[in-house]
């Protein structure tokens, strides 16, 4: 047993995390929520160029670099303490999961060096209730990440993966406001959409289930990344702030929230970890460990979020604030494929303690 | 990163495996299942010996003291097997987990030698004597006191909740021998001797109906000056020592197997659970997986020479609420069959109280925490600095 990163690995978080405080921290985001895009193009090619970022986890033969999901946790972490990234979840982490599990060698030739060079920006959803019928798509998927950015979408269906140019006849695609402000959202509507069947002879729905267990995980990652920041930032504020002549920090009460606080983080951290390491390995365990990082990670990311919040006061409440962007993003993952509650019960089958359905 | 055992892990586990299953007593080495106070130490020093025969008996103390100096990853292996056959240190945890590795960093080389060999055979049978009727959270604020006499401690006051005392042999003992100096300064160490005249013994019946705790009131109580840890006056920062390898042996307790015992309890029941009980066992198992989890992650900082810390504390208390949300639940599956007396969770639902105070409460370890780990204030102290016989005292 061995819970501790690699030195390459723990020096590829610190570089990371410099580049994201330099040229994308939250203050950024921020600046991004106000534009439709929600990145900065210049950004994103150094993100593939200096870092080869968008590649992390594609093969080599692909033009990535070949890493896996312990890479790909520390990345989307670093990315999630300043909600930064952009399409790089929906591109870099989903589209590159779905195509990984649900399209051919050929398709992966086709389509994944373009996502690990950050030239082509592909978005992904699940979408069982789309109706697929003779090479045409009609239905609406909706909220899905990124859509409106993208060049390439792919939709997991009930008979596997589609894909989909977003400039088709019958594909319309309209960016939607979200409570979340800083991720990018569209809704799809599809009026017989051409569409292109991928991953013809492999099992769609071992593909799907995988492709969602991974999106859970690396999701979670963010999650607890945003929550570390709140955490941390929390802490350093009660240091601080003065009332009746000591830092509130000092007060039991507060000291008893931040303790609590902590807990949560750094159990969601060492699930996370660990999560990151079954899926690595692609081990039999990858539905039991989606389930329980996306319970305890929602979790720690809306605890933590929410006590920046408190423990700032009325400062925390103001729109200038940072707090309130984690605490929306916190939300938003937390509802993302599938709620605590979903994901709890779905344990609960799987450890034989409720019967399905 | 990698969880699964190394080669050398898994030829260690089967070795465990192996021993346990060859040596294990009929009946098994299970604190509750092992009748009164007398027989549980009975039975429990029977196992020690078997374990000290076969080199077993201290596996984490070093090679020097008998141990086998058990890296943190094989210390979870170790545990993991014995939680596997129901096997606990019971009534030898006071000697085997805090007196025996306090007294390898503190000890003077003669009681290392006199002392530590007849406490890994379980010989020995120690207490913890550091809670007194006005000290508790406040533990440096103990009043029990020692005067020099000779090469003799003179010992007169109480202690209380002392744990095991009725079947122990000795005590580690905090006494204060110097009451002008502020409280943490005047405190010594001392090993005492429980058979002798000047130490009563009384049980106190808890909240469970049995007895695993007791009040010692010292008399005139002697004590050589040969034990005597450390030097006078500096026995409050051996008891930190000793309370931290108290926190980090609670802090190790298994977690995952308050699930697993629910699990079994459905399945034998076989009644089905509704939606809601289940999202509670859910939550519970990843509270318990994470926590387990948690718990290998600061193993490995100390296998990597970092100092473990009070994550210790973070510990105890999530452990302590996993076992009051198991006993919860675990009444609930019962239904009306929890009102039965001797019912299957009728001494977890009971002892889980317990959880929060013992070893330091819930309220103690969240100010460590908040103080040691993530460097919050200290809590005032208004008499910081003052002569003990000056602070005020319940
Ligand atoms: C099962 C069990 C076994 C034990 N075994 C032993 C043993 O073997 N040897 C031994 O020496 N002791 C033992 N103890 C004693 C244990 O360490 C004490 O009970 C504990 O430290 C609390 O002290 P107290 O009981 O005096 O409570 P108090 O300190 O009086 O606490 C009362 C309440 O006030 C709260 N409180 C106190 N101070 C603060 C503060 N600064 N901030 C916020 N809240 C505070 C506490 O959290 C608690 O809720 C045992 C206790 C139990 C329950």
């Amino acid at each position: 047993m061995n819970f501790a990163f690699s030195e390459e690995q723990d020096e590829f978080r610190e570089l990371l995390r410099r580049f994201v405080e330099e040229r994308w921290p939250v203050a950024e985001t921020r600046r991004l929520a106000e534009t439709d895009a929600g990145f900065d193009r210049a950004v994103w090619k150094q993100m593939a160029d200096e870092l080869g970022l968008q590649g992390l986890a594609v093969s080599e033969a692909h033009g990535g670099q070949g890493f896996g999901m312990l890479e790909l946790g520390i990345a989307l972490e670093e990315l999630g303490r300043q909600l930064a990234g952009g399409p790089f979840l929906a591109s870099a982490v989903l589209s590159n999961f779905a195509l990984s599990n649900g399209a051919t060698p050929e398709e992966h030739a086709e389509f994944l060096p373009g996502i690990a060079a950050g030239t082509s920006i592909s978005a992904w959803a699940d979408a069982p209730g789309l109706a697929v019928d003779n090479g045409r798509a009609s239905g609406r998927v909706a909220w899905c990440i990124d859509a409106h950015n993208a060049d390439l979408l792919l939709l997991t269906t009930r008979g596997g993966l589609i894909a989909l140019d977003p400039g088709a006849d019958g594909v319309s695609i309209v960016a939607a406001k979200a409570t979340d402000l800083t991720r990018k959202y569209a809704h799809i509507e599809l009026a017989g959409a051409p569409v292109r069947k991928l991953g013809v002879g492999l099992d769609p729905d071992a593909a799907a289930v995988k492709t969602r267990h991974q999106a859970v995980i690396a999701v979670a990652a963010e999650q607890v990344g945003a929550a570390a920041h709140c955490f941390d930032q929390a802490v350093a504020y009660v240091k601080e702030r003065l009332q009746f002549g000591r830092p509130v920090g000092g007060f039991q009460a507060v000291k008893h929230r931040a303790a609590d606080a902590y807990a949560v983080v750094e159990l969601a951290r060492s699930a996370a970890y660990w999560s990151w390491w079954v899926a690595a390995n692609d081990g039999a365990e990858l539905g039991e460990a989606a389930h329980v990082v996306k319970s305890i990670a929602s979790e720690a990311a809306r605890t933590a979020a929410y006590e920046n919040i408190h423990l700032h006061g009325g400062y925390g409440f103001t729109w200038e604030h940072d707090a309130h962007l984690y605490y929306r993003r916190a939300a938003a993952n937390e509802v993302f494929q599938g709620d605590p509650v979903a994901h709890r019960a779905a344990l609960a089958v799987e450890l034989g303690v409720l019967v399905a359905g | 990163m990698d969880f699964e055992d190394t080669p050398d892990e898994a030829a260690f586990r089967a070795e465990v495996a192996g021993f346990l299953d060859r040596n294990l007593p009929e009946g098994g080495v299970r604190y509750h299942d092992m009748g009164t106070m007398e027989e549980k130490a009975r039975r429990q020093r029977e196992w020690q010996l078997i374990l000290h025969e076969h080199g077993w008996s201290v596996p984490t103390w070093s090679a020097e003291w008998g141990g086998r100096a058990l890296t943190p990853a094989k210390n979870v292996i170790w545990r993991q097997e014995c939680d596997r056959v129901g096997v606990g240190e019971g009534v030898l945890n006071g000697g085997l987990s805090m007196l025996g590795p306090t007294l390898i960093a503190h000890g003077s080389q003669e009681q290392k030698e006199r002392l530590l060999e007849p406490t890994a055979r379980g010989e020995i049978l120690w207490a913890q004597l550091f809670s007194e009727p006005g000290s508790g959270s406040d533990l440096a604020s103990l009043a029990t006191r020692a005067v020099r006499d000779g090469d003799d401690w003179i010992v007169n006051g109480q202690k209380v909740w002392s744990s095991f005392a009725n079947v122990a042999d000795m005590g580690f003992l905090l006494v204060r021998t110097d009451a002008r100096k502020p409280k943490h300064q005047g405190i010594t160490y001392l090993l005492i001797d429980l058979h002798q005249p000047g130490v009563e013994v009384r049980p106190l019946i808890e909240m469970t109906g049995g007895n695993h705790f007791n009040e010692v009131f010292f008399s005139d109580a002697r004590v050589p000056v040969a034990n005597q840890v450390g030097a006078e006056g500096a026995g409050w920062g051996i008891a930190r020592t000793t309370l931290m390898y108290e926190r980090s042996s609670i802090g190790s307790f298994s977690v995952l197997g308050h699930f697993e015992r629910l699990r079994d309890l459905i399945r034998e029941r076989g009644v089905p659970v509704d939606a809601v009980t289940a999202d509670e066992l859910a939550r519970l198992y990843v509270r318990a997986r994470s926590l387990d989890l948690l718990n290998k992650r600061v193993l490995t900082k100390v296998s990597q020479g970092q100092v473990p810390g009070a994550e210790g504390s973070v510990m105890k208390n999530e452990i302590s609420d996993v076992m009051l949300a198991a006993a919860d639940i675990g009444i609930r599956l019962l239904g009306e069959d929890a009102l039965a007396p001797g019912h299957a969770y009728e001494h977890d639902f009971l002892f889980a109280p317990s959880m929060h105070l013992g070893g330091g409460t819930e309220e103690i370890m969240k100010n460590l925490v908040a103080e040691q780990v993530l460097g919050l204030p200290r809590e005032p102290d208004a008499f910081k600095g003052k002569p003990f016989d000056e602070v005020p005292r319940s």
